[in-house]
Order: C-alpha cells, then sequence, then structure tokens
C-alpha cells in the first residue's frame, strides 16, 4: 500500500514536471523575444523587463529552464502587470470566494447528478431515463455564460427571489477568518448574514454546477449500467435481495468509482467554469481575476493562474488515486502510473 | 462548459469476432445507424449544420459583414428571418457563416487530434516496452492540461487567433485518443493475423497500416464526434471572452458576448447564437453517446 | 494599470474604465441637468444610502495615484470645479493669486476646516500633500505620482519651492510657468490636502484604507478589495448642513448586463452608461438618464511616419469615405463633427473649418492620386472597455463596413485601454509607436492644454508629429490666457490643413440614476439627496 501510494506520488510529481515542460516550452515557442510578447505591447520598458529577468531571457535555455523551475518550486509566478501584485498572492487573495462556489456546486453535483443517473440507469429507456438523458446533454451543450445572465434576470430581476449578485448584500461586510465568507459569519455568529450569503451562493453555484452535473449524470448512469451488467450483482438479485438493496448496495458503491476517478476533472471544469460566470455574478474570486487580466492583456496572470490550476488537478487526481486505492485495493495494480 | 475530455469506453469486442462480422468499420456503423434513435437523431442535427455552414451563400442574399447603418437593431421579419444587430448585418446570415467557423475548427481540431493520437497510440501499443512507456508518460503530460485551459495558454502566449485555437484543442484531445487506441492496438497485436502477418515477414509499417489499424480504429469514431461537441462549445467560450474569431468573422460566442448588452432591446441577438451552440453541441453529443452505446458490446448485451 | 492613471491623462486620454463615474461627472461640468430638469420636488431631504455600480475595482485611494468618483467625495484641493464648463470655484483656499511672471502662486486657506479624525486642517497640512509628491528625498514619497509628473515634467520638474508662509498660507513657485496651472489647483490628484497623520501611519500603503485622511463631504469608512468601498456622512464637514446623504457605497459589478440589471430592479441607484446600456434603460420609468453635453470627441489619429497614412491624401481619403450623419445615428447622444473643431464650448473652438462630406468616389480618386488605385490594406487599434464615448468595438466595425467601400480595407486591431493608455503617455524610454492608425477618445474637463495635447503630441496614439508639437509647445510658455488660446487656433488652422486626424463624432456621457436621486450635479455628491 506505502509503495503504492509512494509510486503514485512520484508519478504525479513525474506529470506535474511534465505540465511546467509543456508551459515553458510554449512560451518558448514565441519567435523574437517572448518578454514582448507576454507584456502588453507598450508595457514600459521597467515592465517588460521585469518579464524578461523573470523569464531569465538572455541565459542559455537550459539556464532559463533551470530559474523557470526554480521560481515554480518558491511558488513565484511572476507579477501582474495590473495590480503590480505578485500573481501568487493576488490569487490566494481571491482564492476563498472561488473555493467556496466550487464547493457549494460540487454538493449540488453530488446531490442531484448521482441519484439521477443512478435512476436514469435503472429505468433504462423509460420516460425518465429519456428526460435526464436529453437534461444531461442540454446541461453539457448551453453556454454557461449565456445561462448565468439569462438565470439573473429570470431569478434576481423578474421573480426577485434571489440576489443579483456578489457575495453578500451591497456594503455588508463580515470580517475575514477563513475567507470563506458563510463560514466566517458563521463564526462570527452571524446567522442572517450565513443566510444571506446562502443566498448569494445559490445561482452561481447552480449555473457552475450545471454543466458538471450533466457530466456527472452521464458519466454515473453510464458506470451504473455496466455494473448492473455484471456477475455480482446478477447473483445478489438471484440471491433474492430487493432490486433497491441490490441497487444501492452493490450497484451504486461500484458505480461510484469513475465519478470519485473524475473527481479532479471535475474541479478543473468548475475551475475553468468561474472564468465565465464570476464576471457575471460579481463574485469576487479568482474567475474574476482570470477574466479581467484576458481583457487587459495581463499575460503573466494567465499564465500563472493556468500553471497553479493545472497543477491543482494533478494534485487532486494523485490524491484521489490513492484514497481510492486504499478504499479498494483491487484498483491498484491497474492504476499504476496512470493519472485518471 | 468544457466539461473536459469525453471519456471513451473501450470497444472491447474480440477481433475475432469483429473480423468474422466482415468488414470491421462499416459494418458495425450500418448497424448503429439502423437501430440506434441517438444516432440518427444526432447525425441529422449534425449534417443539417454541416450543410448550412456549406450552403451558406446560397442560403442567404446577404454578405456576413456587409453592414447596413440605417437598418441596426431590427427584429426578426420576412427579409431578416433572425433580425439584424447593432450594425445592420443579418442576424440570420452571420450565424450560417458562424456554423461554418465552428465546423472548420471543430474538424480541423478533431483531425488534429486524431492523427496525432493514431500515430502515438499506434506506434506505442504496437511497439511496446521503452518506446510505449516514453510516449504514454509525454501524452500524460498534456493530458494534465484541460483543453480550455491549454488553449488559453496558448493564445496567452501568441496572441488570439481560430489557428491557434484549433492547433491548442488538437493537441489537447490528442492524449485521450492515443492512450484509447494504444490499448485497443495491444489487444489486437496478440492476434494470429498480426502474427502470421510477421511470421511472413512484413514490415512493420505495413503490419501496423494493413492489420493493426483496420481493427482498432472504431472507438475513435466515438471520441471524434465527442470532441466535436467539446471543441464548439470550448471554442464559443474563448470566443466570448474576445480570444476566439477576431471581428468582424462571425462566431457564435462572441456574437453572444457582443448581445449580453441588449438583452431588454433586441432578446433575437441573444437567443439564435446561444440556439446554435447547444443544438451543435447536443447533436454532436447525440451522434456520440448513441455511437458509444452501440459500439459497446456490454451494453448492448443488457439490451 | 489603473493606479498609474491620472485624474489629468485620464481626461485627455479617457484611458480607465475605473474612472468612468468621475468622468461621467467630470464630462457633465456644464451639466445641463440643473437649468434643464424639472427642479428637485420640495426641499432636500436628509439620510438614505446612494450606491453606484462600476465596472472594476478600486485598487486605492490616494487620490494621486488614482481619482475616481469616491476620491472626490473624500478630498479636497484649494480649487474645484464649478457646474459650468472650465470654471472653479475656490475650495480649501479662500484665494490664489498669481504673480505676473505666473511664477509665484500664493494660496490663503480657509481656517475651520477639520480632517476625517478631526484635526484641523491648516497649511502645513496643505504643503506636505504636496511635497510628498514632488520630491524625491520626502519620505512620504512613494508612489508613481504619474499626474504630478505630467504636469510638472519631473520631481520637482518645473516647480522650485512648496512652501508654509503663515498658519494658513502657501507659497509654489515655479522656475518656469506651468500653462493652465489654476486647473491643476483644482485637481484632487494634484492638490489634495491629506492628513498628515494618516500619511505617517503608513507611508506606502496608507491609501488601501485612508480612514481619516481627508477633508471632503464624506469619510472613508471601510474598503473590501474586488466588492465595495463605503463612505460616510462626514458631521464635521465644514459646509453647514451638508451633506444630505448619509452613506454612499461604491460597488464593484464588473458584467455590464448585471449592471443594467441592478439597476432596473432598484438595487443600485446610480451608474454610468454608455451605448447599449442607454437603449436598454430609456423608457424605464424609474430610471432618469441624465445627458450632458458632448465631452468627449471620438477621431482617428495616424503615424505620421507609417508609408501608408503619412500621406495627407489617403487621411483625406479615409475622411471622404466615412459617412458620420450614419455613424452618429449609431450611438446615443452622439452628433457629428460638420466642423475640424476642438470641442464646442472652448474658448478655442474653431467652427470656421468645414470638413469633408462624404464622397466615396472623391475618397477613391484620392487614393488613386496617392498612388493607390486598387486601395490600401491599414490597421486600425482600437481600446475596448472604455465605457465613455461612442462604442469602441461598434465604431470601429461600422468604419471597417464603410471604409470597405472606397477600397480601404481596414483589418482591426483590438487592445486594452491600459496598453492603448500606455503608448500615449509613456514610458518616457519608449522610441517607437507601434499603431498605425488609432481610434481614439479625449474628454476636457474645459481644459483646452490637455485636448491641444491630445492632437499634437503625447497622447496622439498612433505617434507625434514634430511640426505640430513644436506649436504646442509655444502654448505652454504663453503667460496671458488669450495669448495660449491664439495659439491653439493657429494650430487646429495647421492640423486642419494637414488632415492630422479624422474627427468622427463627438458623444456625450451619460449617467443614470433612480429617479428618486435628486440633485445629481457634476463631480461632488454633497448636495444630492434621496427623495
Amino acid at each position: 500500500m506505502i509503495r503504492f501510494g509512494v509510486g503514485r506520488f512520484f508519478s504525479g510529481l513525474v506529470t506535474a514536471w511534465g505540465v511546467v515542460t509543456v508551459t515553458f516550452f510554449i512560451v518558448r515557442l514565441v519567435p523574437g523575444d517572448p518578454a514582448s510578447a507576454m507584456a502588453p505591447p507598450t508595457a514600459t520598458p521597467a515592465q517588460v523587463d521585469q518579464i524578461r529577468n523573470y523569464l531569465g531571457l538572455g541565459d542559455p535555455l537550459w539556464v532559463q529552464y533551470g530559474t523557470f523551475l526554480n521560481h515554480l518550486v518558491h511558488l513565484d509566478l511572476g507579477t501582474s502587470i495590473r495590480t503590480n501584485q505578485p500573481v501568487l498572492s493576488d490569487l490566494v487573495d481571491r482564492f476563498p470566494a472561488t473555493i467556496e462556489l466550487a464547493v457549494a456546486a460540487m454538493l449540488l453535483e453530488i446531490l442531484i447528478a448521482i441519484p439521477i443517473g443512478t435512476i436514469a440507469a435503472v429505468k433504462r429507456n423509460r420516460p425518465f431515463d429519456h428526460v435526464a438523458r436529453l437534461g444531461s446533454l442540454i446541461g453539457v451543450g448551453i453556454p454557461v455564460f449565456w445561462m448565468a445572465l439569462m438565470a439573473l434576470w429570470l431569478f434576481a430581476y423578474k421573480l426577485k427571489v434571489l440576489p443579483l449578485g456578489g457575495q453578500l448584500d451591497i456594503g455588508t461586510t463580515v470580517d475575514r477568518h477563513t475567507g470563506l465568507v458563510v463560514v466566517d459569519a458563521l463564526i462570527d455568529g452571524r446567522l442572517d448574514v450565513a443566510g444571506s450569503a446562502l443566498q448569494h451562493l445559490l445561482l452561481p453555484a447552480v449555473i457552475l454546477a450545471i454543466p458538471s452535473m450533466a457530466f456527472w449524470t452521464r458519466l454515473m448512469r453510464g458506470s451504473m449500467l455496466e455494473v448492473l451488467g455484471t456477475d455480482h450483482v446478477r447473483t445478489a438479485r438471484a440471491k433474492g435481495l430487493t432490486s433497491r438493496r441490490v441497487v444501492v448496495r452493490h450497484g451504486v458503491r461500484n458505480a461510484l468509482n469513475p465519478v470519485i476517478t473524475s473527481l479532479g476533472l471535475d474541479l478543473v471544469a468548475l475551475l475553468s467554469g468561474v472564468i465565465f460566470i464570476e464576471n457575471v455574478f460579481a463574485w469576487p474570486g479568482v474567475g474574476n481575476y482570470i477574466f479581467s487580466s484576458i481583457q487587459t492583456r495581463d499575460y503573466p496572470v494567465v499564465q500563472g493562474s493556468v500553471i497553479l490550476i493545472t497543477l491543482l488537478y494533478v494534485t487532486v487526481n494523485t490524491i484521489v488515486d490513492v484514497i481510492q486505492a486504499v478504499l479498494d485495493p483491487r484498483i491498484r495494480p491497474g492504476l499504476q502510473g496512470q493519472p485518471a | 462548459m468544457s466539461v473536459g475530455e469525453p471519456v471513451p469506453v473501450g470497444d472491447g469486442l474480440a477481433p475475432t469476432e469483429r473480423l468474422r462480422r466482415g468488414g470491421p468499420l462499416v459494418t458495425e456503423l450500418r448497424y448503429v445507424l439502423r437501430h440506434s434513435r441517438s444516432v440518427q437523431i444526432g447525425l441529422a442535427i449534425v449534417v443539417l449544420l454541416l450543410l448550412a455552414g456549406l450552403l451558406a451563400p446560397l442560403l442567404t442574399s446577404y454578405a456576413p459583414d456587409k453592414i447596413d447603418l440605417s437598418n441596426t437593431l431590427k427584429p426578426p421579419s420576412h427579409s431578416h428571418l433572425l433580425g439584424t444587430d447593432e450594425l445592420g448585418r443579418d442576424e440570420f446570415t452571420r450565424i450560417l457563416y458562424a456554423a461554418r467557423v465552428s465546423m472548420v475548427v471543430g474538424l480541423a481540431a478533431v483531425a488534429i487530434s486524431n492523427i496525432l493520437g493514431v500515430v502515438f497510440g499506434l506506434v506505442a501499443g504496437y511497439a511496446g516496452g521503452f518506446v510505449d512507456n516514453v510516449i504514454m508518460r509525454a501524452m500524460d503530460g498534456i493530458l494534465a492540461f484541460p483543453a480550455l485551459l491549454l488553449a488559453l495558454l496558448v493564445i496567452s502566449v501568441l496572441g488570439p487567433g481560430l489557428f491557434k485555437i484549433l492547433v491548442a484543442f488538437g493537441i489537447a484531445f490528442a492524449p485521450a485518443n492515443a492512450r484509447l487506441l494504444r490499448s485497443m492496438v495491444v489487444s489486437v497485436r496478440q492476434n494470429e493475423y498480426v502474427l502470421a502477418a510477421q511470421a511472413l515477414g512484413a514490415s512493420h509499417t505495413r503490419i501496423m497500416v494493413r492489420y493493426v489499424l483496420p481493427n482498432a480504429v472504431s472507438p475513435l469514431i466515438v471520441s471524434a464526434s465527442l470532441g466535436m461537441g467539446f471543441v464548439i462549445i470550448g471554442l464559443a467560450g474563448l470566443g466570448f471572452l474576445g480570444l476566439g474569431a477576431q471581428p468582424p468573422t462571425a462566431e457564435w460566442g462572441a456574437m453572444l458576448s457582443g448581445s449580453q448588452a441588449r438583452f431588454f432591446t433586441a432578446p433575437w441577438l441573444l437567443i439564435s447564437p446561444g440556439g446554435m451552440i447547444l443544438t451543435a453541441v447536443v447533436g454532436y453529443l447525440l451522434l456520440g453517446d448513441g455511437l458509444r452505446d452501440a459500439l459497446d458490446p456490454r451494453l448492448r448485451q443488457s439490451k | 494599470m489603473t493606479s498609474q492613471l491620472t485624474r489629468r491623462q485620464f481626461v485627455v486620454g479617457a484611458g480607465s474604465a475605473s474612472l468612468l463615474v468621475a468622468a461621467g461627472c467630470s464630462s457633465s461640468e456644464t451639466s445641463s441637468k440643473k437649468p434643464r430638469s424639472t427642479s428637485p420636488t420640495g426641499a432636500p431631504k436628509r439620510g438614505g444610502t446612494l450606491i453606484i455600480a462600476q465596472p472594476s475595482d478600486i485598487p486605492e485611494l490616494d487620490p494621486a495615484n488614482q481619482s475616481d468618483f469616491g476620491q472626490l467625495q473624500m478630498y479636497q484641493a484649494p480649487m474645484r470645479r464649478k457646474a459650468a464648463f472650465g470654471q472653479h470655484e475656490m475650495d480649501l483656499a479662500t484665494d490664489v493669486k498669481v504673480s505676473p511672471d505666473g511664477l509665484e502662486y500664493t494660496l490663503s486657506f480657509r481656517p475651520g476646516i477639520t480632517f476625517h479624525d478631526g484635526s484641523a486642517f491648516d497649511a502645513k497640512a496643505w504643503v506636505g500633500s504636496m511635497q510628498r509628491q514632488a520630491f524625491k528625498d520626502n519620505p512620504y514619497h512613494q508612489g508613481p505620482f504619474g499626474h504630478y509628473v505630467s504636469l510638472t515634467g519631473g520631481f520637482p520638474g518645473k516647480v522650485k519651492s512648496i512652501e508654509t508662509i503663515g498658519p494658513m498660507t502657501a507659497r509654489v513657485t515655479m522656475n518656469e510657468p506651468i500653462a493652465d496651472l489654476e486647473y491643476a489647483f483644482a485637481d484632487i490628484e494634484f492638490a489634495a490636502a491629506i492628513n498628515p497623520a494618516v500619511l505617517k501611519r503608513d507611508p506606502r500603503h496608507w491609501g488601501q484604507q485612508p480612514t481619516g485622511a481627508g477633508t471632503g463631504p464624506f469619510k472613508f469608512t471601510e474598503r473590501v478589495p474586488n466588492d465595495h468601498v463605503t463612505l460616510e456622512r462626514y458631521d464635521g464637514y465644514w459646509r453647514n448642513g451638508l451633506p444630505y446623504l448619509d452613506r454612499v457605497i461604491l460597488t464593484v459589478m464588473p458584467d455590464s448586463g448585471a449592471r443594467v440589471l441592478a439597476l432596473k430592479s432598484g438595487s443600485i441607484q446610480m451608474m454610468n452608461v454608455v451605448g447599449p446600456e442607454i437603449d436598454q434603460l430609456k423608457g424605464d420609468e424609474n430610471v432618469t438618464l441624465h445627458s450632458f453635453p458632448p465631452y468627449f470627441a471620438n477621431y482617428l489619429s495616424f503615424n505620421n511616419a507609417d508609408p501608408i497614412v503619412g500621406k495627407p491624401q489617403v487621411r483625406e481619403a479615409i475622411s471622404r469615405a466615412i459617412n458620420r450623419p450614419s455613424l452618429a445615428g449609431q450611438f446615443p447622444f452622439a452628433k457629428e463633427y460638420k466642423v475640424f473643431g476642438s470641442l464646442p464650448g472652448l474658448p478655442s473652438y474653431r467652427s470656421d473649418l468645414p470638413w469633408y462630406p462624404y464622397d466615396p468616389s472623391a475618397a477613391k480618386k484620392l487614393l488613386d492620386a496617392a498612388g493607390y488605385p486598387g486601395g490600401i490594406d491599414v490597421t486600425l487599434t482600437f481600446a475596448t472597455g472604455i465605457p465613455l464615448g461612442a462604442d469602441p468595438q461598434l465604431m470601429t466595425q461600422a468604419l471597417q463596413g464603410q471604409l470597405a467601400e472606397s477600397n480601404i480595407r481596414v483589418k482591426l486591431n483590438q487592445i486594452d485601454p491600459a496598453t492603448l493608455y500606455q503608448s500615449s503617455f509613456g514610458p518616457p524610454g519608449r522610441k517607437q509607436y507601434p499603431y498605425q492608425m488609432v481610434y481614439s477618445l479625449f474628454g476636457s474637463d474645459g481644459d483646452e492644454f490637455g485636448v491641444l495635447q491630445s492632437w499634437t503630441s503625447a497622447s496622439n496614439y498612433a505617434g507625434y508629429h514634430p511640426k505640430y508639437l513644436t506649436e504646442f509647445e509655444k502654448a505652454a510658455n504663453q503667460p496671458s490666457a488669450q495669448a495660449r488660446v491664439k495659439v491653439y487656433k493657429d494650430l487646429q488652422q495647421i492640423l486642419y490643413d494637414d488632415v492630422a486626424f479624422v474627427p468622427l463624432v463627438y458623444t456625450s456621457v451619460v449617467q443614470a440614476t433612480r429617479s428618486n436621486v435628486q440633485n445629481l450635479v457634476p463631480y461632488y455628491l454633497e448636495t444630492t439627496w434621496l427623495s
């Protein structure tokens, strides 16, 4: 077991190294001066120099590569041209808001996608299944940025049941302990504020969750269908266990595996999703930051964020693999050395 | 948005069985087309969209970039089926031409990812051992990049543009295909006819192309179809961010981003591009799903 | 980027999204609101919170680095602008005397003014605020102070000394005169009084949480980065009985669609609006649109060193290929340029230089004559995200379409305002202008110096022409205002003869408020109230 964990850790490390290496070479692909390409075309010479120093241009390629890795090891992702702050500190400031949103979205996914996917599989080719499948297709296909404004219009403007964006009512503040507004409000014992924060959270979380929800429903349904076709489920049925018990005890537990495996993928989907929706919901998170950096061509930020999210993804995948292996020793050999 | 890579399911069919059933691919596809409702609907949507894109100049009498400032923001009417945009351009025309952009970028990205996937998957699976290991680890490195973020990274260095996006998507989707093909190749490789061909002294290239590939390629059709769906929505997302097609090129995502601000006054400008993105993605996903279900024997059995 | 923009630069260059609210008000100088609109019903009512949405974060509140609508409520300078275009009145000062040679300014300050922490304001405090910008060896000289540099040309630049000559009097002495410095004493980014105790507290980062820093009608209470800034009524404000509002909240709402929804639903009370937003808010009975006269000019500028657009014939062809009345029809409150003048209302405005009317066949002939019978390919650069003037994306695409009919094939190059902005005002070491042709915008507080500057020199985004610059610099050295106006007028003639740039339309800035917002005047919220 420990050997597997260590092995998996190293293979995750190798993948992470691969990621940063690919990034390194993409940046060096630019003909001419990557620093000028990365900076807005007329950034001050000082700013271009700052980027040039950061990239270590002028050194031989292998030294540049070393510099690059050295920066990453020291968590130095460069400096934002727009805010003049280190990219990492900007991201860290904004991360809690995004985490709050992503966690809420993930909870919604679990609560909605898994039951629907399961039922759809059990009731295969019946009306419920057809509706669920169509719904999940639409969920994947509908552009979130489009849906976000529509939802805001419908729920906040027309029906007036939900607030119009932001984390809290305009002008309300909570003291920052964890950066998670709901949690901070609870820590301070301000129940009404926590409730209001949850209300603010609902709409963006649902919109953010929809594509992933659709994806998970599809995945869960497919996986469940496979499991229901396997021998041990048939045996269980033959033993006379009730169908509900079979589905829950034997079916869902086994069918969840691929869903858990794709947790990392889902995290990335959520973190890419926030780029499109935080803006509309005036949500002060990472997505908003990346969005406005794209708009202002603040590319050191875009790159730093991409590297960070990707590394996060690799990390989560590694952890998920190890946890899965702990829970279910059978899958160890199959996954050896292969990130999801 | 960009839920990530399609999750392919292996075909799992024993190659001998496949051979017994005749031509490996054509027969299967014919069977699928006859029996799967999803495939039929999906294919119909996809064909319609392709036709719409291809025949755009015949379907409309307007040019996509033709500005008519005396006719701006007109609601749908007889002369402008989907109304006009803020510059008086015919929305219907732009939607059609945008279909072209999506199709071209989608097909090109899928073609790149499949060609790369086939080459690397085939070589890795057939050669095995060290070569296999090196290729697959490299693929893992790329696979760790979600497609949208890879595209963002490329654009952040090279500047916006459709060509860069399609290359980025092509590369991002390649490893999944390579892995898929490799697993197929590994199982096909053990077959008697491959071993026989080796014994007869056929060259490796010939064996790979002639005997292995045709028997391993069918799952790629599924992933290509799903891939089209993901490329289209990814492209729309980048277009929305202003990183995709540059004006005046018509592209659904870019058209949407321009009309968000005209929500109350010109809702038709929001509905049509959004609807097209949705339709196109659903079409390709239906096609891909249907193909997968139909080609996957485990699911077929339990019918 | 925004932290380095300054108000004067902004007004010239109309460069920054985060400054839009201030700009909205700045350009509404000659607000027709007071005389034209229905006068506020009944007597002003006290209390209430005014929530203003803006598209981007306020990174800091040091007025020397960034001047926004919020800063204008918090800080005060010796003078301030009046609602009428180009006029001033005394604010912190009771009198500003200029010596005949224009080198010495003597300021007398109003007694009885206090900072938001209750400490007394005096000449020493103001001189300290000025010195921290001017002198590099000042311990509080922590920041770019770009606005100061753009006025004086360096640290300390043309300024020789800034000193107190009495408890309530100060003197600023120059090495050489600065044109239109009167305007600068009304700029809070140049001349605001900052509480010395606050500067001392944290010389570098005090602007992040400037509690107690200003003397204005509203005091800073809270800033949550990326979310909002809250200002509260300052009870010790020296103009008795003011302000009426209890609280002003500036909240960040990046998405235009969401802002419109918020205003329509009443969860915010005020925002700056542009093109499509105006259309959306038009028939809403709960929303009032405050339109102010045109003080943003939209024009095309050119790189004079470019082989194609460097030729006056080509520029004239471009001008003739553009249908300005049709363009103006596309943008709410936009008017076409019929003459080649700066901005109507400025003393130097030339109304006697009729501009080329739309004539595509003449345009083609001009191109023929210039040696381009097959037409030309040019790149038009524009910045998106400037929430002022005509919607740049729309404008440039419309231009693209119109010019194509005269065989002028335009490629559009979209960049962000900061980038465009950098190309005009800096960086000092930059050698070349990267753009061939730029869709530009300038606005004015009534400051002619800035307007002409934007045409002739540093802020012509596509590049400057040495000849224009020389002419312009003549104006800077004129001691009297009348003499400057003369030079400005001559300069416009030169620019006109050379087709130095192509004027398109001028636009007004539009402020949208809920209908219960009463007595909205430019710049200052102290007399605004909610019914």
